[in-house]
């Protein structure tokens, strides 16, 4: 600790905080213009310098370390005449223009000539004329008002890892740019507009929008991968205008992504629904929310009463609040007794759940954000977090640049993780689960982890050390393509780099990982000793921004809220007693079983909330075929998507800035979103629709509020319902059902490679792409501008053999089907696989992909590529 | 290329290579520095390969490309061994003669020696001649008897004794207290003293560390560090690695300005020469110690000759300084302690390892020890580079070594320490050079830069011009230097235009105040002294600019008129025939006027008026008189071309 005082205030700070720190945490203010706490400080301003006593020269605050005894004086007379020259050297070329700035208001430069009274310049104008650059699709950048703080450079290399711009030639004539003259082309995370301290970057989106000081800032959280970054919606007059991050608040520390910053047009969408919709003879007819409500009402009855209540079913969302999702299941439950709900975590994150919760004995050793900082090791197993949950790959860039953390990559697929990382094995598609068994293996054989025989004792242990024992180096190059030297190296490493945190994602979109991994991965983390109470584990971030909370609210066939088993009797009883109705018993239909059973016509009403299977879901045409054959298709939601269109009946949901609910992230940490602005007229949020159909369907008497149903939950499921009070802001999510039993081992049952059909030759990877999220961020021009269309990634020597030029057509083929996408050649890919994304409706990847034979498994698909 | 392994084996290389001489055998250095290079020495040695050849002495006579000796104002310099007879300002006709003559019949060219401008008499030997002899020529002298791309000439003169020395007797504290005793401080330009820099490394826990050579040396008119670099690359190898060795380092780099190509490469080649005989790479010359050095081009900036832009551009980074709140000895390159020394520095530490603390800390003052090269330019007689023992005179130096100012004019400053050093007036000619004497004089030792002024030298424009140079090579990081000093120089090049006004030198001197306490870097907080320190000698200079329009050297081109004395006009018409700009109205035995609107104050006609007459003349700060009326133009008697 450090000791000293600043303009007569005491203050203590630890070792290695800087005279700035000291000042703020005196709460002495201390100008700066080119500092940020993410940023390795500059010293380029001089605003903060302070004056020390003894010390001969002035001291910068902002890279000046706080000592013992030091006496701080920063505003003396001398200090400020110092400071008033400084802005007035920025203001003889700052073009002044701020009545047209979109920063006025919030512009770091024009706060302090106010403060410090620089009404004259003794200096002889002198403005710049860059052209202002318009020329990519979401950044401003007019160099003339830029001060040459550096933020947008350091914040682009630094946090983002990125590089985009940097400063190119000298002295008075240095501007901040793009290499080359060329137009930006990066990321477009917007993080640099939102450090720039003055007007010089500024977002396209929000141009000649609003005035900063009329915007009213509801803090929220961000509606799309399950990173849970804490958001300030910006609105006026009913509208959203822009979305920022406050540094001090959330997780996130200020930092967002493309999705999170630009992705919010979707909400005054012109598509947006705004009124139910009926199909017609023809065409969809636009008819009363009273009409909709009863006629979706005696609908789902009359078929209940005819079919039984097994013909029903429903698809929840991980995009909805918990409070959503958990009237959701009781109205199927209670309202339709059925179980017959699922989602789309079948195809991707229950396998957490299901592989986890036996060895973990519960889902709550997931762990903290706060692992990866404490992580000496970070493997990263095929996944471009980095893309998927761009600020989770943040923080993971941050642990190995401050904390000197080794990330470890193992993926095919080269991306910005694997540039940065110190180590990148690059394996075939869809071979992690291998990989990581291999390594395991050879940590049993050889002995390498300390905390082996710790794990001895653990039940399960010898099961799993025989499953694995069979993918020794050998067999895993056969299998996976990597080095009996590489995975040794890997094993040593790992084993011998404890706090080791294993990231992967296990996202629906993916093709490539699903149980097995997640096995794999808790089976090499359990021997390490780095899984358990207090330990760091596995991080598994999600797709959604509310996957663990949609679990969580018992929107699962065989779970009730809180994770309880829906076998469980006493689970049941206690839910039939806050509910006046007990579950059915039998475990309902999983989304494979439902959709199977819609194509043989044993399921006859499906109700879906904020899901969109035409497009998300494996096999396409299986989807449609079973869709199709519904006596009753109910889709909620904002859009008319590709699943709405297929329905019976449509109703215009409401989006994240107009409602207010729970949210859980991936470390099952609750957020809430905070209603920003009245609905779309015409449209309603999902819980007053879900609470009106509960009431048309006899399930109690309504709710009045959000509060209401936490309210439920809180007496239902007290564990659950405790996390979402308000006041509760930011705690975890427990389970009900935490047995506080000791880890164990489950065997991993895999059999190496896939057998590939003939005549497909080509490993076909799909995912996410870094500037989409669902198919949501469609709806809205400026994501669509920087990403309009899913493209297939391929290798130059593939693309070579076959003769396909880059940007031409090329027809991708499965057994299931085929598609035509344009070719992006990329180093990124190896020979023989390639990369589609989903989101799109055309290419309609999943009407490639085969849905797997056997639950929470995955299978990468195997294509033939031909010239379009 | 044999390989060395062990310290006693260079004793025995050296003596081998010496025996296979003839110390009696003439031999012929030329010398092959930029300088010489640009006169055309290339052309000089190569006719002397091709006389030799010619006269079948090709075997007799060896010739060679030799390292700067520094009297660059007459080159080519020719010096034939063993009998060292110095030819200055040879050109390739003179070759023929030179073979027959010298190598023939071990006769003098006298044409070709240097003259003594006082007295007339010839100086045969190099150390006859004053510009040499009173010189101490600890570090340059080896130069003219090496042939800088063979690493056999730097052994024979012995070279890497030092280093043979260090490795096989002394431990590394031992090198420490050596370099610590001796007292030597950086020649850099800050003057941190060597050892404790060497210290502070050394005690750092890091395993990893980092030696650097600094060769971007960007002052204006200075080139000690190209001439070492380019002629005698391998004593400032042999320093680094005995540097290395003192503080543990196994990695070196030279950072040297591109715009050196010479220096790029004989370095390049000395690091190949001494790692292909063992003195670097693995396992050094049987000792253990392990050590590589890379050579670094620097792109062309000022800055990156601080300490900190210099290590970021290593990194591979824009050319930046970064806040030195702890010193890069202890975090420099990638954040290891990293010494970093210049050139010269560098090139000293092998002298202090073989002749001992004492015998260094003997040369000099007690503060400033040792010897320290300058390059002496500007309006000087002898240009070129001296090697002097600090705490001589500058009168010495200027009047001594460089042979006073030409053309009898006055001298009026010499500006020490590089663009941000300052301006010495006449006054102090008899400073003691020394780190702070010549900080207390207002300027500073910087790297060794010496520009000569005379009375025909405007200080402002000086100023201006220094400040120029700087706002130019800013990096443009830190504000008060990125905009402050581009104010400074808006406001002189005002004052030398004529359009200086009341206040100006109390915002200037506001201006400057910001630029030293707020700047990032030394750049920027040094950067006012030239303004400063002319500011603080010749004050009365800005005073007449500002309020009498008038430029007291009469060299500001705004502030003057050049006018014909009608009393003086002989009507030749000399003046009128080479005007470029048509100003001069005239005629044969008619008086000149030069027409004041199209005049472009070039000054040719006051170089072309015959000195005899000496009518044109320079006005400034009054008006010019006005034109004789055309009725009493007529010149009277004879014409001059008559």
């Amino acid at each position: 600790m450090r000791k000293l005082k600043i303009e007569g205030k005491e203050v203590q700070v630890s070792d290695g905080a800087t005279i700035l720190d000291a000042a703020q945490a005196a709460g002495v203010y201390i100008p700066t213009l080119c500092h940020d706490p993410r940023l390795t400080p500059y010293g380029a301003c001089r605003m903060c310098l302070t004056d020390v006593e003894g010390q001969r020269k002035l001291l910068p605050a902002c890279t000046s370390p706080a000592e013992d005894g030091m006496v701080v004086r920063v505003n003396t007379d001398y200090i400020k005449k110092l400071r008033r020259t400084v802005l007035e050297f920025l203001c003889v070329h700052h073009p002044l223009d701020c009545p047209v700035c979109d920063s006025a208001g919030e512009c770091s430069l024009q706060d302090m000539v106010f403060q410090n009274a620089v009404v004259a310049n003794r200096f002889k104008a002198e403005k710049k004329a860059y052209p202002v650059d318009s020329s990519n699709p979401l950044v401003e950048r007019n160099m003339n008002r830029c001060i040459l703080c550096g933020k947008c450079v350091r914040i682009c290399g630094e946090v983002q890892g990125v590089g985009a711009i940097g400063l190119v030639w000298r002295g008075f004539d240095t501007e901040i740019a793009p290499p080359y003259g060329r137009s930006l082309d990066c990321e477009f995370c917007g993080q640099c507009i939102a450090v720039c301290p003055v007007g010089a970057l500024t977002s396209k989106l929000f141009k000649y929008r609003a005035r900063s000081w009329l915007l009213d800032k509801t803090p929220s959280v961000c509606p799309h991968c399950s990173t849970g970054c804490s958001i300030s919606v910006e609105s006026m007059k009913g509208r959203v205008m822009r979305i920022s991050a406050e540094p001090g608040r959330g997780i996130n520390e200020g930092n967002l992504c493309p999705k999170g910053r630009f992705g919010y047009e979707f909400v005054h969408s012109p598509k947006r629904l705004d009124s139910p919709l009926q199909r017609g003879a023809k065409d969809f007819a636009r008819i009363e929310w009273s009409a909709a409500l009863t006629k979706a009402a005696e609908r789902l009855k009359e078929i209940r009463a005819k079919h039984g209540p097994a013909s029903i079913g429903a698809i929840a969302s991980p995009r909805i609040t918990i409070e959503e999702n958990y009237l959701l299941q009781k109205l199927m439950r209670i309202g339709l007794a059925t179980n017959n709900i699922d989602s789309i975590a079948a195809y991707g994150y229950r396998a957490l759940y299901d592989g986890l919760i036996p060895m973990f004995g519960s889902i709550d050793g997931l762990p903290e954000y706060s692992g990866i900082s404490a992580a000496r090791t970070i493997l990263v197993a095929g996944s471009n977090v980095t893309e998927t949950n761009p600020v989770v790959g943040n923080f993971i860039l941050k642990a190995k640049k401050t904390k000197g953390a080794r990330v470890i990559c193992v993926n095919p697929r080269g991306s910005k993780l694997t540039r940065h990382a110190n180590a990148w094995i690059r394996n075939r598609p869809g071979t992690e689960a291998a990989v990581l068994a291999g390594i395991s293996a050879l940590i049993i054989r050889d002995k390498l982890s300390p905390k082996l025989d710790e794990a001895r004792r653990l039940p399960g242990f010898d099961e799993f050390a025989k499953s694995v024992a069979a993918f020794t180096p050998e067999k895993v190059e056969a299998v996976a393509g990597v080095k009996p030297d590489e995975l040794k190296g890997l094993a040593r490493d790992f084993a011998a780099g404890s706090p080791a945190l294993i990231v992967f994602t296990l996202n629906s979109f993916e093709n490539s990982k699903g149980l097995q991994t997640c096995v794999a991965a808790a089976g090499l983390s359990l021997i390490t000793g780095n899984s358990g109470p207090g330990r760091i584990g596995l991080l598994v971030p999600g797709e959604t921004c509310n996957m663990h909370g949609m679990l969580h609210a018992g929107a699962a066939p065989d779970l009730l809220p809180g994770l309880s088993r829906i076998a469980d009797r006493a689970a049941r009883e206690a839910m039939a007693k806050a509910w006046g109705a007990a579950p059915p018993e039998a475990a309902g239909l999983g989304m494979e079983e439902m959709i199977s059973a819609a194509e043989k016509g044993t399921l006859k009403a499906l109700y879906v909330v904020g899901e969109n299977p035409m497009v998300n879901f494996p096999d396409t045409a299986r989807v449609r075929r079973a869709l199709e054959k519904l006596e009753f298709l109910l889709v909620q939601d904002l859009f008319m998507t590709e699943t709405a269109r297929l329905a019976h009946l449509v109703l215009p949901a409401a989006s994240f800035a107009e409602k207010s609910g729970a949210v859980a992230n991936a470390e099952m940490r609750v957020s809430r979103f905070v209603q920003a602005v009245k609905p779309l007229n015409g449209a309603f949020e999902d819980w007053k629709i879900l609470s009106n159909l509960c009431c048309v369907l006899g399930v109690g008497e309504g709710y009045g509020s959000v509060a209401e149903i936490t309210g439920e939950i809180r007496r239902a499921v007290p564990a659950l319902g405790d996390a979402l009070s308000p006041a509760a802001e930011g705690r975890r999510l427990g389970s009900q059902a935490a047995q506080g039993t000791a880890p164990s081992f489950k065997a991993l049952s895999l059999d190496g490679a896939a057998k590939r059909p003939d005549g497909f030759p080509f490993s076909l990877l799909t995912g996410a792409m870094l500037n989409h999220s669902g198919t949501v961020t469609r709806m809205g021009d400026g994501l669509m501008k920087v990403s309009p269309k899913a493209v297939l990634w391929i290798s130059p020597e593939d693309a070579k053999a076959l003769q396909i030029p880059d940007a031409s057509t090329v027809k991708i083929a499965s057994e299931k089907g085929q598609v035509f996408a344009e070719a992006k050649v990329s180093e990124t890919m190896p020979k023989g696989a390639v990369f589609l994304p989903v989101h799109f409706e055309t290419p309609a990847v999943n009407s490639l992909v085969g849905h797997s034979p056997r639950a929470g498994e995955k299978e990468v698909s195997a294509v033939k590529i031909e010239k379009g | 290329m044999r390989r060395l392994n062990s310290p006693g084996e260079v004793e025995k290389f050296r003596r081998e290579i010496l025996s296979a001489r003839n110390p009696a055998e003439p031999c012929i250095s030329v010398c092959a520095g930029t300088g010489c290079l640009a006169s055309g020495a290339m052309e000089v040695l190569e006719a002397f390969k091709a006389e030799l050849d010619r006269q079948g002495l090709k075997t007799r006579v060896d010739v060679k490309g030799s390292g700067c000796p520094g009297f660059c104002e007459r080159g080519p310099v020719v010096v034939v061994f063993p009998e060292e007879i110095c030819y200055l300002q040879v050109a390739a006709g003179d070759v023929p003669e030179i073979v027959a003559r010298t190598i023939g019949e071990k006769k003098v060219v006298e044409r070709l020696l240097y003259v003594d401008p006082a007295t007339g008499g010839r100086a045969v030997r190099e150390s006859d001649i004053p510009f040499y002899r009173n010189q101490t020529r600890n570090l340059l002298c080896s130069n003219v008897r090496i042939d800088s791309k063979k690493i056999e000439d730097y052994v024979a003169a012995g070279g890497y004794s030092a280093l043979a020395k260090a490795l096989s007797g002394m431990t590394p504290v031992q090198v420490l207290d050596e370099v610590r005793k001796s007292n030597l401080r950086g020649r850099g330009g800050a003057g941190f003293p060597t050892g404790e820099k060497w210290k502070g490394s050394r005690n750092a826990p890091d395993p990893v560390k980092y030696v650097i050579v600094n060769a971007d040396e960007g002052d204006p008119g200075a080139f000690m560090d190209r001439a070492l670099l380019e002629g005698n690359p391998h004593s400032v190898l042999e320093g680094l690695i005995i540097g290395a060795y003192c503080v543990g380092s196994r990695e070196g780099y030279v950072y040297v300005r591109q715009e050196y190509p010479l220096a790029v490469e004989n370095v390049n080649l000395a690091i190949r020469q001494a790692g292909e005989c063992g003195f670097l790479g693995k396992d050094i010359l049987g000792s253990g110690f392990d050590f590589e050095v890379k050579v670094h081009k620097g792109a062309g900036a000022f800055v990156c000759g601080e300490s900190t832009a210099l290590m970021t551009a290593l990194e591979g980074r824009p050319g930046e300084p970064r806040p030195k709140y702890v010193r890069s000895n202890i975090k420099g390159l990638w954040n290891r302690p990293s010494v970093l020394n210049n050139v010269e520095t560098w090139a000293n530490v092998p002298l202090i390892i073989n002749n001992g603390a004492d015998w260094f800390a003997k040369i000099g003052t007690r503060t400033s020890t040792g010897t320290k090269i300058f390059s002496l330019v500007g309006k000087i007689n002898n240009t070129g580079l001296v090697e002097v023992p600090m705490g001589i005179r500058l009168r010495d130096i200027i009047y001594g070594i460089g042979g006073g100012i030409p053309g009898g004019k006055k001298f009026k400053a010499v500006q020490t320490g590089g663009p941000s050093g300052g301006c010495i007036p006449g006054e102090l000619l008899d400073l003691e050079v020394g780190f702070d004497e010549l900080t207390k004089a207002g300027s500073m030792m910087g790297s060794g830069g010496m520009i000569v002024m005379d009375e025909d030298t405007c200080m402002v424009d000086v100023a201006r011009y220094f400040i120029e140079f700087l706002t130019d090579e800013s990096c443009g990081k830190c504000v008060p230097c990125r905009e402050g000093l581009r104010q400074m120089h808006r406001i002189l090049a005002d004052i030398t235009k004529g359009r200086g006004k009341e206040g100006d030198l109390e915002i200037l001197e506001e201006l400057s105040e910001t630029a030293v306490e707020a700047s990032l870097c030394a750049l920027g907080k040094s950067a006012p002294n030239p303004f400063l320190s002319t500011l603080r000698h010749f004050r009365n200079e800005y005073e007449a600019h500002i309020r009498e329009k008038r430029c007291p050297a009469l060299s500001c081109k705004d502030l003057i008129s050049y006018w014909v004395d009608p009393g003086k006009c002989r009507g030749c018409m000399s003046c009128l025939r080479k005007c470029p700009a048509g100003a001069i109205d005239g005629g044969k035995k008619k008086i000149h006027i030069i027409s004041q609107e199209k005049c472009t104050r070039c000054g040719t006609c006051m170089d072309a008026c015959p000195s005899k007459y000496g009518a044109v003349t320079k006005i400034s700060g009054r008006p010019v008189p006005p034109p004789v009326p055309e009725e009493n133009r007529a010149i009277a008697g004879k014409s001059s071309e008559e």
